[in-house]
């Protein structure tokens, strides 16, 4: 497996040896070019690939990098490479406006986001004349590298060296930010936002971090422009610019780490390379784009022979039980509803809905199809803001706020679509899922700090544990799409477990089970209540529901018709009549 | 003043069909085959360079010259989709190798148009006349231009409502998999989509050419703003990309006024990016597919 | 793990595989080899490069230079791009050996070659870019075209003195140019400019700022765009909303290319060039036909100045008997005047040419000719 100071370690090996090696300085600026445009593609790929955000305005990171570098260093008169690291400044500023936005308007604005905001730049720069020079340009003076004269080295041998250097570092801190909890949060709000906020991810606060790290990468690979072109002016915000990012880490391979690295190599160098035929070279580029695209269809990365993306294979246990819950609370009453109501465009979902809940127990939820119990779910897990009512949970209101906040509080739900990622492996959706387990910072994760390995360890016991919890130890390593529908079922417990509920929400876990699924998963769930999990279950298998549940709430139409005993609701006429009316229709 | 803002209505209505136009094709394909088409602006320089070769070393007259475009733009669209899109699509990021692929299309046509017919802008003579309407004035072309996107508006309209090809392509929109599940030749209805797409580049660039001249770039810019309003008027909406091409081509002439052409589209820019905030949905109400 | 190390494997390989190409000195009885740079997928940029194939074959056939070696031209395309340029530019340097780079359209282009040149000791002969700061402190870098500043001097003249207008209006592209022009108009005419529009440099309809022209009532409307197909449009577009005010296109822009485009409503506009085809002396003459008889047009002020690159440039080193050293050449062009089809060219210490006045122009009957003083 790939780690990231064996990249860093590569990386300064490359860094010294090429330098010294590649003493042609049109050699050495035209790969350094290419790893200009591959780092410009790297930042492009944390949004594309992870988030699979499809961008046609990163320019404009890369050239607020670049202007930002140009300006400081004339307004100054500093050192251009001094002023260099300034370039991430930006990038994140405008990363976190540019996430903000596109976190509140959904993944298929982030384009929309992106290329305005390019255009926006682009005119501002081209009209703000006093500040930009405006089409003119800013001409910036770049010195020699300090150690450029102690090796003897040319400026570009220099350029290409710190280049190598720097994509080595970008590389790794990709690397570990992929591999840390805030990576597995952007690969699991990619593929199910919803069912990652019930697990506690912050959603929102995943993808502002996503856009602005991809904005600070972006943005400092415009700065490293400049010793090649010298020269900023406002076409860096050009559309021409952003496409070449984007088709970039496409054609690289853009799941892929080294993709994005590889396919900006490959822009900058092949029409280089094809100047013996100069006046044809653009369209002959132009053919081996698109021979490479029929024939590739991961991209180059996929000629390369080894796996690139080596899975996260589970872990042995070792031999640690981590408590599989949070420790429950003492509180007699876990969670105590109130009048819920909520209606849709006129519609009663939930009418008035009051009951709660006790530590320990196991509750049912049941009712015909439309009785409102998944809109009851939903409005407790807070995806559904309820009309009226109130929500307490363990002593305190969770009314008004963020599903992932009431998860960390400790109620937890499930969906009744199974798996976070399909293809993932069943270890590494319920690794995803131990999110909540321990806090990370962003720093931590992206250097990969010794407090972060450790943390990792007990994430990975804690999934483990869960996964052996629900008796899927032996799947662990298997593709979650490949799991039979029962143990995706299943799976999807897990998850919850690993997010350390202290109630759990179960939304139609036998839904499709058959009969010999359906008795493993009431023999599942009587065995967490022995634990001492508080559970609330939605089902439509009333078999299933009147031999586990301790009380079971009836639901018709929105309202509460009955609460009780499974033997008392079984008896009550309401829910008879409400049972057999819907038969009968 | 009143006089001018007159005029800028009526200028702005016709650069707007402009934008439209181009966005149509875009927008049909990205609501149809879900992928995006780089090399529309080329099909759309194409046009323009076809009327140009008719009008001048045919020696055709401008209205002739209209459906030899459409028939340019209908022969490059098979091709384009033969060649990188229809191979590309059955794969499970098809999407994003049809962006690449069409790219690479685009940068073809470019250099094979600069090859072998040269890098030099030209004026295309249209419909001859100004027209005086009041303190308005319009020339013959612009208001042929108005005239004639509308009446390619209505009945790509009535394609989509009324006939049975434009049901089949409604249903291929809506989910690939149900409209083969219930017979629908999917490949036939993408590849017929993609072709009509084409033929309203080309014919929006045979339109076009007299007012903005053909040049080899010409593509390449249109597209940008195209892209926009394309994005912005919710993708894959036609109604959505109508409206908002005659809406950004409106707000430029008459905002222009005031500052010039960049200043205008930044501010526009920001406008429709503080829309989206507080109406997430695009102009048109419909949520984008 | 694996996969790194066979990257890095392949990388190596392959640097070792570039590392190793060959690298040939020039002999005495080979070709002079000279640099030309251009956008060449351009218009402007084709002319440039067309006017120096020109000079380079009328050289060869005159027996070449330095006692019979032919002008052989290593051209590279640039795209309009810097990082391109760059490329070319060094490409010329490094790979090919050559320290003489001429041509070039685009200031930002010009403006990052001539950082590499500066580095490398290079001679840049620039031929088209107008940006004030391309010759400004290196004493190997040269300029042929005429700045604005340079064109302003005699223009401006000619507008006070025999247009006369009472009220100005300006359209100028948004770029270098348009802004010093504008800037330019406004300090001569003060209160007189009524209104000074700039567009986009992609913008394509300019029915908006015509309209608004014309409702400023000015009686000379000033064009400032490089761009062709911009101005020529708008000039179209000015007769179809019957604008009727004096047309002046600002110096060194309008070609028989724009006024093809703009079609009738170029008819009686005016401009200003260093250069005009009919020029009356023996070397234009030659030029003239050599360039019809190699490319069935007629030659302009882009193309001259292409051609003036090489052929400067290579008659200095006839003149310094010496091909290889940038600074013995350039010192020769400083020291000496040069004949060209636009006259005698002299080189200011900064390296900016400087030739006869400007030459007003018209436009009469579709054609562009100097006008009658």
């Amino acid at each position: 497996m790939t780690s990231s100071p064996f990249i860093l370690g590569l990386g300064a090996v490359l860094a010294v040896a090429l330098g010294f090696l590649v003493d042609q300085p049109y050699f050495a600026s035209v790969v350094a070019y290419g790893l200009v445009l591959g780092i410009f593609s790297l930042g492009l790929g944390l949004t594309l690939g992870r988030m699979g955000y499809v961008t046609f305005g990163h320019a404009a990171f890369f050239g607020l990098g670049a202007y930002a570098v140009a300006l400081v260093c004339v307004a100054s008169g500093w050192s251009y490479w001094l002023v260099l690291p300034l370039s991430l400044v930006p990038g994140i500023a405008l990363g976190v406006l540019v996430g903000f936005v596109s976190a509140r308007l959904g993944g298929a604005y982030f384009a929309i986001a992106t290329l305005t905001t390019a255009e926006i730049l682009r005119l501002v720069a081209a009209n703000w004349i006093e500040l930009t020079r405006g089409p003119m340009g800013i001409l910036v003076p770049v010195g020699p590298l300090p150690w450029q004269e102690a090796l003897g080295w040319n400026p570009a041998q220099a350029y290409l060296s710190l280049l190598i250097a720097v994509a080595a570092v970008v590389l790794a801190l990709v690397h570990n930010l992929n591999r840390s909890p805030l990576g597995r949060a952007w690969v699991a709000v990619r593929e199910a936002p919803d069912l990652a906020e019930s697990l506690g991810i912050p959603t929102v606060r995943a993808r502002v971090w996503n856009v602005a790290l991809s904005g600070a990468v972006a943005g400092l690979a415009g700065a490293l422009v400049l010793p090649k072109i010298f020269v900023v002016t406002p076409d860096l915000f050009g559309v021409a610019n952003s496409a070449t990012g984007l088709l970039a880490a496409i054609l690289g391979g853009k799941a892929s780490l080294l993709g994005p690295l590889l396919g900006g190599l490959v822009f900058a160098v092949l029409p280089e390379a094809l100047r013996f035929v100069d006046a044809a070279r653009l369209a002959i580029f132009a053919v081996i784009l698109l021979v490479v695209v029929r024939l590739l269809p991961g991209g180059i990365v996929s000629l390369m022979p080894a796996r690139l993306r080596p899975r996260n294979r589970a872990p042995r246990p070792d031999g640690s039980a981590p408590a599989l819950f949070a420790a429950a609370s003492t509180a007699a009453t876990l969670l105590e509803v109130r009048g819920l109501r909520k209606s849709f465009a006129g519609v009663t979902a939930t009418q008035d809905v009051s009951f709660s809940v006790r530590r320990g127990e196991l509750v049912g939820l049941i009712g015909p199809n439309g009785a409102g119990k998944t809109t009851c779910f939903s409005q407790l897990s807070g995806f559904l803001a309820p009309d009226a009512g109130e929500i307490v949970f363990d002593g305190a209101s969770v009314l008004g706020q963020a599903p992932h906040r009431i998860a960390a509080r400790g109620m937890v739900r499930t969906f009744q679509h199974a798996a976070l990622a399909r293809n993932l492996t069943v270890y590494e959706n319920v690794l995803t899922a131990t999110h909540l387990a321990l806090p990370e910072s962003v720093l931590a994760s992206a250097l990969r700090l010794p407090g972060l390995r450790r943390r990792e360890a007990a994430r990975a016991q804690l999934a483990l544990a869960c996964l052996a919890a629900l008796d899927l130890g032996a799947r662990a390593d298997e593709m979650a799409q490949d799991l039979p529908y029962g143990e995706q079922k299943l799976l999807a417990i897990a998850m919850a477990l690993a997010a350390r509920p202290r109630l759990l929400l179960l939304d139609e876990p036998a839904a499709g089970l058959n009969q010999v699924e359906a008795a493993r998963l009431a023999e599942v769930l009587r065995g967490l209540q022995h634990a001492g999990l508080t559970m609330v279950v939605v089902d439509h298998n009333l078999k299933m529901m009147m031999a586990i549940c301790d009380r079971i709430v009836v639901l018709h139409h929105g309202a509460l018709i009955a609460a009780g005993t499974p033997a008392e609701v079984r008896e009550h006429p309401e829910v008879v009549q409400a049972y057999l009316g819907e038969a009968g229709a | 003043m009143v006089d001018i803002l007159l005029q800028q209505i009526a200028n702005g209505l016709s650069v707007g069909m402009g934008y439209a136009l181009v966005a149509l094709g875009l927008t049909l394909i990205f609501g149809v085959l879900h992928v995006i088409n780089f090399s529309h602006g080329e099909t759309f320089m194409l046009g323009g360079l076809l009327t140009l070769i008719a009008t001048t070393t045919l020696g055709l007259p401008y209205l002739a010259a209209l459906p030899l475009a459409g028939l340019g733009g209908a022969v490059l669209g098979w091709g384009v989709n033969r060649i990188a899109v229809r191979p590309l699509l059955a794969r499970r990021d098809g999407g994003a190798d049809v962006l690449l692929a069409t790219f690479a299309v685009s940068i073809l046509i470019h250099q094979a148009v600069v090859m072998l017919w040269g890098p030099a802008p030209a004026r295309i003579d249209g419909v001859p006349g100004t027209f005086e309407l009041g303190p308005v004035v319009l020339t013959g072309q612009r208001l042929f231009v108005l005239a004639a996107g509308l009446a390619l508006l209505v009945a790509l309209e009535w394609m989509l409502r009324r006939t049975r090809f434009g049901v089949e392509l409604r249903a291929v929109a809506q989910s690939q998999f149900a409209a083969r599940v219930v017979g629908i030749d999917v490949d036939r209805v993408n590849g017929a989509t993609f072709g009509i797409a084409a033929v309203v580049a080309a014919l929006g660039g045979a339109l076009l050419s007299p007012v903005i001249l053909y040049s080899s770039s010409m593509g390449q810019v249109v597209i940008i703003k195209a892209f926009v309003v394309v994005v912005i008027g919710g993708m894959g909406s036609v109604s959505g990309a109508v409206a908002c091409g005659l809406l950004v081509g409106l707000l430029e002439a008459v905002l222009g006024l005031v500052a010039g052409e960049g200043v205008a589209t930044a501010v526009i820019y920001s406008l429709l990016l503080a829309m989206l905030l507080i109406r997430p949905q695009g102009l048109t109400g419909k949520r984008a597919r | 793990m694996r996969t790194l190390f066979r990257a890095a494997l392949l990388a190596a390989a392959c640097t070792l595989a570039l590392s190793a190409a060959p690298r040939t000195a020039a002999l005495a009885a080979d070709p002079v080899r000279l640099g030309v740079i251009n956008p060449t997928k351009s218009l402007v940029g084709k002319q440039g490069q067309q006017g120096a194939v020109v000079a380079a074959e009328m050289i060869n056939a005159d027996g070449g230079i330095l006692g019979g070696r032919k002008i052989e031209l290593v051209s590279y395309d640039t795209n309009f791009l810097p990082n391109e340029g760059v490329a070319a530019a060094q490409r010329l340097i490094n790979q090919d050996r050559i320290r003489f780079i001429t041509g070039e359209i685009s200031s930002t282009v010009a403006l990052a070659v001539l950082q590499l040149a500066q580095a490398n000791g290079a001679l840049f002969m620039a031929a088209v870019p107008k940006h004030p700061a391309v010759t400004s402190g290196y004493d190997r870098v040269f300029r042929l075209n005429s700045t604005t500043a340079m064109d302003a001097k005699d223009f401006d003249a000619f507008l006070v003195e025999q247009i006369k207008p009472n009220k100005v209006a300006v359209i100028a592209e948004n770029s270098d140019f348009g802004r010093l022009t504008i800037a330019g108009l406004k300090k001569l005419f003060g209160d007189k400019v009524v209104a000074a529009e700039t567009y986009e440099m992609t913008q394509n309809d300019f029915n908006t700022i015509v309209t608004k022209v014309k409702g400023s009532g000015a009686d000379v409307v000033c064009l400032a765009g490089s761009n062709m197909e911009q101005y020529g449009n708008i000039l179209r577009v000015a007769a179809e909303l019957k604008l009727t005010a004096k047309r002046c296109v600002m110096p060194g822009i309008l070609n028989s290319e724009g006024v093809r485009i703009a079609g009738p409503a170029a008819d009686g506009a005016f401009s200003a060039d260093i250069y005009v085809t009919g020029l009356d002396n023996p070397l234009n003459q030659r030029f003239v036909a050599a360039y019809k008889a190699r490319y069935n047009e007629l030659p302009e002020k882009i193309e001259v100045l292409g051609f003036e690159s090489i052929w400067i440039v290579a008659k200095a080193m006839d003149k310094a008997g010496d091909a290889t050293d940038p600074g013995k050449v350039a010192r020769t062009i400083h020291d000496n005047a040069w004949e060209t089809p636009r006259g005698t060219v002299r080189f200011e210490k900064n390296g900016q040419a400087v030739a006869g006045p400007l030459i007003n122009l018209e436009v009469i009957g579709g054609k562009l000719v100097a006008a009658k003083p």
